[in-house]
């Protein structure tokens, strides 16, 4: 009976002494993992151009028709290594248009859609149908562009902060 | 024969401007604006990678409602300025008042007809707004010539347009080539006013005046 005892607690404390390291490993993976992950924080600046001077979306109560919006993206990788490969999308919210050659960024290139941000172009077509009843590809007009991508093609390095913008305007 | 020319070009110059404030009244569907209280709502996304696994990021949401602008637009209708003669009565003018605002809004039309002018050897019969669009004046418009108090137009929705019929004779005394002007709105110039929705919290700047002009 007493022998019986002592092999439970000596298997008790066996699972605890196993999970006890299997924490440890996990912490020292995750340790090892954030040490090499790049993480980008996005914010987004809207403000509205009122006598000559930007003010905020969130400062103003409401905007009329006819109005430009400036939209900013600012991004800072705050992680611990670079991030590749970064891009932004932005949209064109209902109710506004993209004020053609607005889109601005850091070393970046743009490129636009059509459609809802399913695809992406420096310069999107449509078809066209022309007075004989052929079709012809043709320039989107801006007024239908939906989204926005920027393209970086460097690392954003640790620290490091950029920024992204464009104008529409209200409908 | 220099008075014919001169009539003829001055006709010519009615026309002309007749045509512009149709050409303008054609336009406005194409400018249609947001309506007021639209929510305009933005957020940005990001993606990245560290060279095995990808990421995305997205930032915060900003919102921004659109403000209620009111607008009117007073067209005459070109088709139906007539020709007149002296001493006749019953010459009808149709104008056509459309809200180029971005939310459904009223018009207020001043007690006694102060909304409506004239200028020439002309006076006004009856003043209406056409409730059952008949181009006629019947029972069921809305009398906006003898009336005590200020009219509110029905609720007009956003790019909706109401029409305004003006009753008018000539003078027995009016003399060939005189003309006479059916003056609708603009309280600014000191002449009648035409005033815009009760619940108006938009730009005040829009206030119109178009007129009809036939020629004796």
């Amino acid at each position: 009976m007493k022998a019986k005892k002592r092999l439970r607690g000596v298997l008790v404390s066996g699972v605890f002494l196993l999970l006890a390291a299997g924490v440890g490993i996990a912490q020292r993976h995750y340790l090892l993992a954030g040490a090499s992950r790049p993480e980008v924080k996005v914010s987004l600046v809207g403000t509205v151009e009122r006598d000559s001077t930007a003010v905020a979306l969130d400062k103003a109560a409401a905007v009329n028709p006819g109005e430009v919006l400036t939209w900013t993206v600012d991004a800072m990788n705050v992680g611990n290594a670079p991030a590749l490969e970064y891009r932004a999308v932005t949209h064109i919210p209902h109710g506004t248009e993209y004020v053609k050659g607005s889109a601005q960024a850091d070393e970046a290139k743009a490129v636009f859609s059509i459609d809802g941000g399913k695809s992406f172009s420096p310069q999107p077509m449509i078809e066209q149908k022309q007075a004989d009843g052929s079709v012809k590809l043709t320039p989107a007009p801006s007024s239908m562009y939906t989204s926005i991508r920027y393209e970086w093609a460097n690392p954003l390095a640790q620290g490091a902060k950029v920024a992204a913008s464009y104008k529409v305007r209200v409908k | 024969m220099k008075k014919l020319i001169h009539s003829l070009t001055t006709n010519s110059f009615v026309r002309l401007l007749i045509a512009l404030a149709v050409v303008g009244a054609l336009f406005i569907p194409a400018v249609a604006q947001t309506p007021g209280g639209t929510a305009i709502s933005n957020q940005a996304s990001a993606t990245y990678s560290d060279g095995a696994s990808s990421y995305t990021a997205v930032s915060n949401t900003v919102t921004v409602t659109v403000s209620n602008v009111s607008g009117l637009a007073i067209t005459p209708d070109a088709g139906t300025n007539p020709t007149v003669v002296a001493g006749q009565t019953g010459v009808l003018y149709n104008f056509t008042v459309t809200n180029t605002g971005n939310f459904t809004d009223q018009v207020r039309f001043l007690a006694s007809g102060a909304s409506l002018r004239v200028v020439g050897p002309g006076a006004i019969a009856r003043v209406v707004i056409d409730v059952d669009n008949s181009g006629t004046i019947n029972a069921g418009d809305t009398d906006i010539k003898a009336n005590g108090a200020d009219v509110i137009s029905a609720n007009m929705a956003q790019n909706g347009s109401i029409h305004v019929l003006v009753e008018a004779s000539i003078n027995a005394g009016a003399s060939a080539g005189q003309n006479v002007q059916i003056l609708l709105g603009d309280a600014s110039a000191g002449g009648p006013s035409y005033r815009r929705g009760l619940d108006d919290r938009g730009d005040p700047a829009l206030e119109r005046r178009r007129h009809h002009r036939s020629r004796v």
